[in-house]
């Protein structure tokens, strides 16, 4: 949860699964009482930027598109090329996570 | 560019004979007057596997000219004749502006059949070129692909050949209806969409890796999605692996949220100076450096011990904006708290 809100933090709102990502952490987060406050302008905006519901499902590859949008935050209101883009971003951004981890966890084992 | 200049010469229809490409034409239509024409159509699709090297947004452009390479009729070699011509008069040389003009060399326009009568003869060759000037000039916007939307029944065998390109920039789309196609705008929009979507596809599957050889829309899904589960699971793992190593003390979720001007931990300092040196561990596999951050982590670890503190500047790499960016944003922070 950290590291995704850290990576979800960094891509800022540029991004439709940012977006969701860092709603969702928000929400998990308030009701944990660990913000200190509530901040609504943002929700204001987030609000704005949600999508509504797709209108055209294409029909073919119907289940893996969605089970493609369970993984991908916020995928579950977007549109299919939307979809594509944002899972595109989302790999990028997975992948480089990956290597920073890795990098740290080869540095970490001197240190102990 | 060399082409364009190439392009003048290439008015002069008679030299040009020797250059016929080693591009098979369709042999249907092999009369000495297309066999002329085929240079400029030559020219025209140079230019176009030329754009073929730019970025994916072009990738349509090379599918397209492939598929140019059975045009027989005279009406399109004309009008890209034309269109090529335009391009050694047209003020506008940036490469986006060429690779436009080139698209719009690869119309097929229903004027020219009224001047198809008199091919060869120059100033017939005006009249389209003046009216592609101004066509020119007017889609004259970078990235902009237009066409024409040309519902007319007279379909030549060319437009067969022609995939509809997208607009993704302009307010509007022009598509050509290809022959046997519906012509409909619901229809249209449809292509136009599946279209995006079939690039898109495209670029996932260059991004997984593996997946260029497999074929077949459901099976690279299924790549994908299995890619993202690894992915995923693999985050999981190493920062798990990180947490028990580092202890979490005071993780403020506040630092997340920039409206929310929280208290945020001391350990703010570390990410000053993370970014700064983790731009130079870009290319990931600097090993020593990490160290010494690590060491100098530990050593301040009731202090800065956070480690999503310590993540977040590292997560800086991962704004693909450019990196610059975020550490603005982090520098931008800080100053909040101060």
């Amino acid at each position: 949860m950290v590291a995704d809100a850290s990576m979800a933090s960094v891509v800022g709102y540029k991004r439709a699964w940012s977006r969701a990502m860092l709603w969702k952490i928000r929400n998990q987060s308030r009701r944990h009482g660990l913000l200190a406050k509530k901040s609504n302008s943002h929700a204001n905006r987030l609000r704005k930027s949600k999508v509504v519901k797709p209108k055209i499902a294409k029909t073919e590859n119907f289940d893996q598109a969605s089970e493609l949008r369970k993984l991908v935050p916020g995928g579950e209101a977007m549109e299919y090329s939307n979809l594509l883009e944002e899972t595109a971003h989302y790999i990028k951004c997975l992948t480089t996570q990956v290597g920073i981890f890795d990098e740290l966890v080869k540095g970490e084992i001197v240190d102990i | 560019m060399e082409r364009i200049g190439d392009v003048e010469s290439s008015l002069q229809f008679g030299e040009e004979i020797e250059r016929l490409m080693t591009i098979p034409h369709e042999s249907g239509t092999a009369s000495s007057f297309t066999a002329l024409l085929k240079l400029p159509a030559n020219q025209a699709m140079e230019l176009l596997h030329d754009s073929s090297e730019k970025p994916y947004d072009y990738s349509l452009n090379c599918t397209s000219s492939s598929s140019h390479l059975h045009f027989p009729s005279n009406l399109d070699l004309l009008e890209r004749a034309s269109r090529l011509s335009v391009f050694s008069t047209a003020a506008a040389q940036d490469s986006p502006e060429t690779t436009n003009s080139s698209q719009n060399s690869l119309k097929v326009k229903n004027e020219p059949t009224e001047t198809d009568s008199n091919p060869k003869s120059s100033p017939e060759i005006s009249d389209p070129m003046s009216q592609t000037q101004t066509k020119c000039q007017r889609s004259g916007k970078r990235k902009g692909r237009e066409k024409k939307v040309k519902n007319s029944s007279k379909k030549s065998k060319s437009a067969e050949n022609e995939k509809p390109e997208e607009t993704e920039k302009l307010p509007y789309v022009h598509v050509r209806a290809r022959r046997g196609q519906a012509t409909d705008s619901h229809s249209l929009a449809e292509r136009a969409r599946r279209e995006k979507i079939n690039a898109r596809m495209k670029l996932l599957q260059e991004l997984v890796p593996g997946c260029n050889k497999i074929s077949g829309t459901a099976l690279v899904l299924d790549e994908i999605i299995n890619h993202v589960q690894t992915l995923q699971h693999q985050v999981e793992m190493l920062s798990m692996r990180l947490a028990a190593v580092n202890p979490r003390i005071n993780f403020n979720l506040d630092n997340l949220f920039p409206a929310e001007s929280g208290s945020l931990v001391e350990g703010n300092f570390p990410s000053m100076v993370m970014p700064l040196t983790w731009a130079q561990v870009q290319p990931i596999g600097n090993r020593q450096q990490q160290q010494q951050l690590w060491h100098f982590d530990t050593l301040h670890q009731p202090v800065w011990g956070d480690n999503p503190n310590f993540i977040t500047p590292e997560n800086s790499l991962l704004s693909y904006d450019s990196s610059a960016n975020s550490v603005s944003m982090h520098s931008n922070r800080l100053k909040m708290e101060l």
